[in-house]
């Protein structure tokens, strides 16, 4: 059986080039980039490579605004750290009520200890009340971390506009960009966005790696001490292989990044459109104009996301439900649950992420088996209004 | 992804005993929209005997929840009343070679609404009355509206007495929900020497007025939470309900 993956926002394959762009770093160039000598040298260069690459696909001024680090949840992490750090008078943080747990816990350990977090709402298609946002700033707002695109619904937050609000009011701007980076063109040197977080395994790089990038001039802690690794800013050995992959990645995520997302987003409109149709009942969540374009999420009314997830998986297809950090729970995400999605869909609501390899045979494949899986489910539950059955308490009797 | 058994799994798959039951003479539901899981059981007992002749089901949730609610079906057709009583979720358990810990709720939840469906059994024994087809415990009757217009004809189901459960799309559906609700639970009010009145509905909260013996008594904000939790499940959406004074 075939496999099909459409669950790219989760994690995408490692590119064939990146793996092999990687390997000598294990067997041949192997040393430590911090070493004086020539197998350190070559390391070096290597992540100097790496992060002109990077450099390249975020649009940074300076090469060195980029830290290299572990992943987007530690990137995260060090701003909301690190932006409390700098001025004592600022002492609040600004986020939004859809963000990502990698922000969104570290903000409820910060209240914990007393740091006030302001949570904006969202609408019911995801998209931030700026009114509500412009409230929430004040002379005491540290910093400012709204993401650029939402993992679970693709819905684009307006970064650059909102990092020009937040300078206004004098706070710090931060946006986890995990989902944004290599689907979205990003262009930082002309922004006024300071800090910014990405995630190599999103765009076709190996896990483990990610990268913080700091404007030059914005103050910053680092959250991991020890060596004088990367300016002192992120302690420990460089992941050489590993950012290797990383800066692999970038290069061939920036080569025709326009034409692959059109692509990629004509197919995802050509599922969702004929889901909807041969379907029923279900809504399509998140910001219909700007949202990523290989991110569909998809509520299926009357119906248990797991559930469904559970067939297409007999079927070779992956898919996610909600927020795949959330699996486990019975709760609607977080994110659904800010946009008020009505609980009978909210517990349906399946993501679908198509990747650059996505074929069109893909998501017919997909088509002709969900429907049925839908159908099936709705004919055991207890809330869809005709229980197709034969035996059935709902038929209209002659 | 939770991974199930060869067993649960193959429940889950080709589902024994799915579907309503129209000859039900008892009806027992446990969980909710809002927890994520609700199992409904539909048993056909047959009065002379004591035995479960039939049994059927509806699930929403997980696949386990699916999977616990078909084993149900097979362990309960055939057996008498009395020892169907005494199944507990472990024996469900063994039909399925057990459950991911995750979910292990679920078979709780067979139970319950296994219990729940011979409770009502239990009340329809006691007072004799002609047999009629059981209604499920906390569902609302209303008339049928199909949930998505032109997407099946509606005519067909044009039946005054369907179990629906569309979600109201308008204020206005939603205010008739509301008060057919508060109408509906009023008997329970009125049991206990008190009433219960609507008063308002700003799409957020519900304001009630509690009078007789019901204003003031500990026990109302009980029944409260229970008017509650049927709006909620109706609505698809949470709400607070208030009760407010004489005016």
């Amino acid at each position: 059986m075939r496999r099909v993956y459409l669950d790219n926002n989760a994690t995408t394959q490692t590119r064939p080039e990146v793996v092999a762009a990687m390997l000598p770093f294990f067997t041949e160039d192997y040393g430590n980039p911090s070493s004086g000598h020539r197998f350190g040298a070559a390391a070096a260069d290597a992540v100097q490579k790496a992060r002109r690459s990077l450099q390249a696909l975020i649009g940074a001024a300076r090469e060195d605004e980029i830290l290299f680090t572990s992943g987007g949840t530690e990137s995260d992490n060090a701003v909301l750290r690190a932006a409390l750090c700098i001025d004592p008078g600022r002492t609040e943080i600004v986020t939004s009520a859809v963000e990502h747990p990698a922000v969104l816990r570290p903000c409820a350990a910060l209240k914990q200890q007393g740091v006030s977090v302001r949570v904006v709402p969202v609408d019911r298609q995801g998209r931030l009340d700026i009114d509500a946002y412009r409230a929430a700033l004040g002379p005491k707002t540290a910093l400012v971390s709204l993401m650029w695109a939402n993992n679970e619904t693709g819905t684009i937050f307006p970064v650059e506009g909102l990092a020009e609000i937040a300078h206004a009011a004098g706070a710090l701007f931060h946006t986890d960009a995990v989902q944004a980076v290599g689907k979205v063109p990003v262009a930082l040197a002309g922004t006024e966005i300071d800090m910014l977080s990405l995630s190599a395994h999103k765009f076709g790089g190996p896990k483990g790696v990610g990268a913080l990038y700091v404007r030059r001039g914005v103050a910053f802690e680092p959250l991991i001490r020890g060596g004088r690794q990367q300016r002192g800013r992120r302690a420990g050995t460089e992941n050489v292989p590993a950012i290797v992959g990383l800066g692999k990645a970038a290069e061939l995520a920036q080569a025709g990044l326009a034409e692959r997302m059109r692509r990629v987003a004509r197919l995802r409109d050509r599922l969702e459109t004929e889901l909807v149709r041969r379907v029923g009942s279900c809504l399509i969540l998140g910001d219909p104009y700007d949202r990523l374009a290989n991110t569909s999420c998809i509520a299926f009314e009357f119906v248990d996301a797991e559930a469904i997830l559970m067939h297409l998986d007999r079927q070779g297809i992956a898919a996610s439900a909600g927020s795949a950090c959330a699996s486990g729970t019975i709760e609607p995400s977080h994110v659904l649950r800010a946009m008020a999605v009505p609980f009978m869909a909210a517990h349906g609501a399946i993501r679908f992420s198509l990747g650059e390899d996505t074929t069109g045979e893909e998501v017919d494949r997909v088509l002709d088996v969900l429907p049925g899986i839908v159908a099936r489910l709705r004919g055991v539950s207890p809330f869809w209004p005709t229980d197709g059955a034969p035996q059935s308490a709902l038929q209209p009797r002659a | 992804m939770l991974q199930l058994s060869q067993q649960a799994e193959d429940h889950f798959l080709n589902p024994r005993n799915a579907g309503a039951l129209a000859e039900a003479n008892a009806v027992g539901e446990a969980g909710s929209l809002a927890a994520g899981d609700l199992i409904r059981l539909m048993l056909n007992v047959d009065p002379a005997r004591g035995t479960i002749e039939k049994a059927r089901f509806q699930a929403f949730g997980c696949g386990s929840a699916i999977a616990v609610a078909s084993a149900l079906t097979e362990l309960v057709i055939g057996r008498s009343v009395e020892t169907a009583q005494h199944l507990t979720p472990a024996e469900i358990a063994d039909v399925l070679g057990g459950l991911p810990p995750e979910r292990e709720y679920c078979l709780a939840l067979g139970a319950k609404a296994l219990a729940a469906a011979l409770r009502t059994w239990h009340g329809l024994s006691m007072a004799p009355q002609p047999p009629r087809p059981a209604r499920p415990l906390h569902t609302i009757v209303v008339r049928h509206r199909p949930v998505t217009a032109g997407d099946r004809p509606a005519a067909e189901h044009r039946r005054a007495d369907a179990v629906s459960l569309a979600v109201p799309r308008s204020s206005e559906e939603e205010l008739a929900v509301i008060t057919g609700i508060i109408e509906e639970m009023r008997p329970v009010f009125r049991a206990d020497g008190g009433d219960v009145e609507f008063v308002a509905f700003d799409g957020k909260a519900l304001q009630v007025r509690l009078s007789g013996t019901c204003a003031g008594c500990q026990i109302a904000s009980l029944t409260l939470g229970g008017l509650r939790r049927r709006i909620c499940d109706r609505l698809c959406r949470p709400i607070r309900v208030i009760p407010v004074s004489h005016a």
